[in-house]
């Protein structure tokens, strides 16, 4: 490193020490916590390697981070899709709406999404009107599943977009004067060119969704817990921040596994790693 | 040593192209042979690159009709055309390898494997990138990519292919290089070549024939001699090569026209009254000193205004009344010039050109 860039490397310390004692450090405490919390031993992990609740939450959670991960992938790419090939100001008008559900928080909107999806809610005096039987959506999976999606999709839309501005326009052009029909051009040209933005976005989601706490618990039911949930009651209803530390632990340990597949499998289709997260 | 292909005859009748209000393309009317080389030449947003988007059918004509073969395709989609085409930028497949991007015409014209190995291996010989066909684009440099770009638009030897400002991103030796081998290409191919340029000297050195391009319309269709000599307007004059220029009105003299200004009148064949302009090229014009008699032709005073070495002969700009340009002399000319110095310009009448000005708009300018 030069002299000059160690100099300018000073300005990057205040952000460095916000994520050591921010991050390491509490993440330093739970890891510890997990094997000493009553008692020095591997006690917390045995109960999470035996308790079949404790299985099931670990499950679901990751069966609705999936989930939630290809519903919001497969609504924004047709959307990014439209945003990246649209003129500037649609572009715009577009990314206001794609932003929007940021500036209201995320209990407001599940309080909305209740008011819709309950039983004597919106959703169902609109299917009663058509002679409908009324549907039980609050307190399922699935109630948690629509309200998750809701949320994330700027997360999937952003990064989606931003590599797509980058494809050079004239790519599917090419092809199709090659002889490519419109599909052919797309699915051979532009979507693999794209993916990296798929990649980027579904990591992101993946993770943001492993991590709901106020969506879950609101529209959700107890007994259909996600990790999040089941942490809060460990730690802060039973106080026992050894088995909510393992908890912890297991998901980091997640998270880095789903991060190493996506990572491998990014590598084996020769997408450039670098440029997933590119477009944050 | 390569199988050729029988060119294809294309004509473009009353082509226009209208974005909302603005005219891109208007009245085109062009018939290219089969095996023409030409050149579609132009400043930017002059048509020509429009006109070249509507042949691939990457746009549609506001009206008239194109033509392959006597065939009409002004309404078949862009993959059944069966065009070549050269991307300005080459557009090459990022995420394929060499040898797959030049594959991937051939895949989808439905070629059996043996026969896309074979006309791959073929094509990358063309341009001699044979032992690249296992790179990423963006392994290779700019000339290489300009190369594979090429090898993949010939390599199903498609009956017409386009290229569009093909060379414009490379420097100008790698250019020259590669504007050699584009001619051979075409030699050895027969195939017949649609080519959008600025640079004239680019389409001088390629082209059959230039179709010059001005403000959505055609300004002039020719063999780059014609241009040169017969060029049939002031922008043409003044877009292709170096030329002389004075301003003056056409009269009616007697049963013919004259060519008027208060230093020479010339008669002309030109039929037209008002303000012309004087064309010369810069070989046809001699410089004699202020003060010098032999006068056989038309003489116009005027004054070096820079003075510039080219290797083998000395470039002058000169400056005169309603008029300037510039003119080269030869080195071993005994007359040495120097910038400011007061001169004479002659030539003979015959080897100059008396081109009629569009009226009105123009003139303001020019005055």
């Amino acid at each position: 490193m030069s002299t000059k860039q160690s100099r300018t490397a000073v300005l990057a310390w205040p952000a460095l020490l916000l994520v050591a004692l921010g991050f390491i450090v509490p993440v330093a405490i739970i890891l510890v916590m997990s094997v000493t919390d009553p008692q020095p031993g591997t006690q917390n992990f045995e109960w999470l390697a035996t308790n079949s609740t404790a299985h099931d939450i670990m499950w679901r959670t990751i069966y609705i981070a999936v989930l939630a991960t290809l519903i919001t992938a497969v609504l924004a790419y047709p959307f990014a899709y439209l945003m990246a090939t649209s003129s500037t100001l649609v572009r715009s008008i577009l990314m206001v709406v794609v932003l929007l559900p940021f500036w209201t928080s995320m209990m407001v909107r599940a309080f909305a999404w209740i008011i819709i999806l309950q039983k004597n809610g919106l959703l169902n005096t609109v299917l009663g009107a058509f002679g409908i039987e009324p549907l039980t959506i609050l307190g399922t999976n699935t109630a948690v599943l629509i309200g998750m999606c809701q949320i994330l999709m700027p997360f999937m839309v952003l990064p989606m977009v931003s590599v797509m501005v980058g494809i050079d326009s004239r790519l599917p052009l090419a092809a199709r004067i090659m002889g490519a029909p419109k599909w052919k051009a797309f699915l051979q040209v532009y979507f693999p060119l794209s993916l990296p933005g798929v990649f980027a976005g579904s990591l992101i989601v993946f993770i943001l969704s492993l991590g709901f706490y106020v969506t879950p618990a609101l529209l959700g039911s107890p007994r259909q817990q996600l990790i999040p949930n089941a942490l809060f009651t460990q730690v802060l209803e039973l106080l026992s921040w050894g088995k909510g530390g393992a908890l912890a632990v297991a998901t980091l340990v997640m998270v880095g596994a789903v991060f190493l597949l996506l990572f491998l499998v990014a590598k084996v289709m020769g997408i450039k790693i670098g440029k997933i997260g590119g477009g944050l | 040593m390569s199988t050729q292909v029988i060119g294809a005859a294309l004509s473009l009748r009353d082509i226009g192209k209208q974005f909302g209000t603005v005219t891109a393309a208007a009245d085109v009317n062009l018939d290219v042979e089969p095996g023409e080389f030409i050149s579609l030449l132009g400043p930017s947003g002059s048509g020509k690159t429009t006109t070249l988007n509507m042949i691939a059918g990457f746009e549609e004509p506001s009206g008239g009709r194109i033509m392959i073969n006597e065939k009409d395709i002004t309404d078949i989609p862009i993959h059944r055309r069966n065009i070549g085409m050269v991307f300005q930028g080459y557009a090459l497949f990022p995420h394929m390898t060499v040898e797959k991007n030049v594959e991937y015409p051939l895949k989808q014209h439905g070629f059996d494997k043996p026969e896309r190995k074979r006309a791959t291996d073929e094509a990358l010989a063309k341009v001699s990138l044979e032992k690249y066909g296992a790179r990423m684009p963006a392994q290779l440099s700019g000339g290489q990519q300009q190369r594979v770009a090429l090898a993949r638009a010939i390599a199903y030897k498609p009956p017409l292919l386009l290229m569009d400002e093909p060379l414009s991103a490379l420097d100008k030796a790698l250019r020259e290089g590669l504007q050699t081998e584009i001619r051979r290409i075409h030699r050895d191919l027969g195939t017949t070549v649609v080519y959008v340029t600025h640079d004239q000297d680019e389409a001088m050195a390629l082209s059959d024939r230039i179709v010059v391009f001005n403000e959505g319309r055609i300004q002039q269709i020719g063999t780059p001699n014609e241009l040169y000599k017969n060029p049939s307007n002031e922008f043409v004059s003044q877009f292709l090569g170096e030329s002389i220029h004075l301003d003056g009105l056409i009269e009616e003299q007697g049963s013919g026209h004259e060519f008027v200004r208060d230093d020479f009148r010339l008669p002309t064949e030109v039929d037209h009254r008002g303000p012309a302009q004087l064309m010369i090229r810069p070989e046809s014009v001699e410089l004699i000193s202020a003060s010098s008699a032999e006068q056989s032709g038309p003489t116009v005073a005027a004054e070096i205004i820079d003075k510039v070495y080219v290797g083998h002969s000395v470039k002058y700009m000169v400056s005169c009344r309603g008029g300037g340009g510039v003119v080269r002399s030869r080195q071993t000319d005994v007359d040495d010039f120097t910038i400011g110095q007061e001169v004479l310009l002659t030539w003979e009448a015959a080897r100059s050109r008396i081109l009629p000005l569009a009226t009105s708009a123009k003139n303001g300018e020019e005055s």
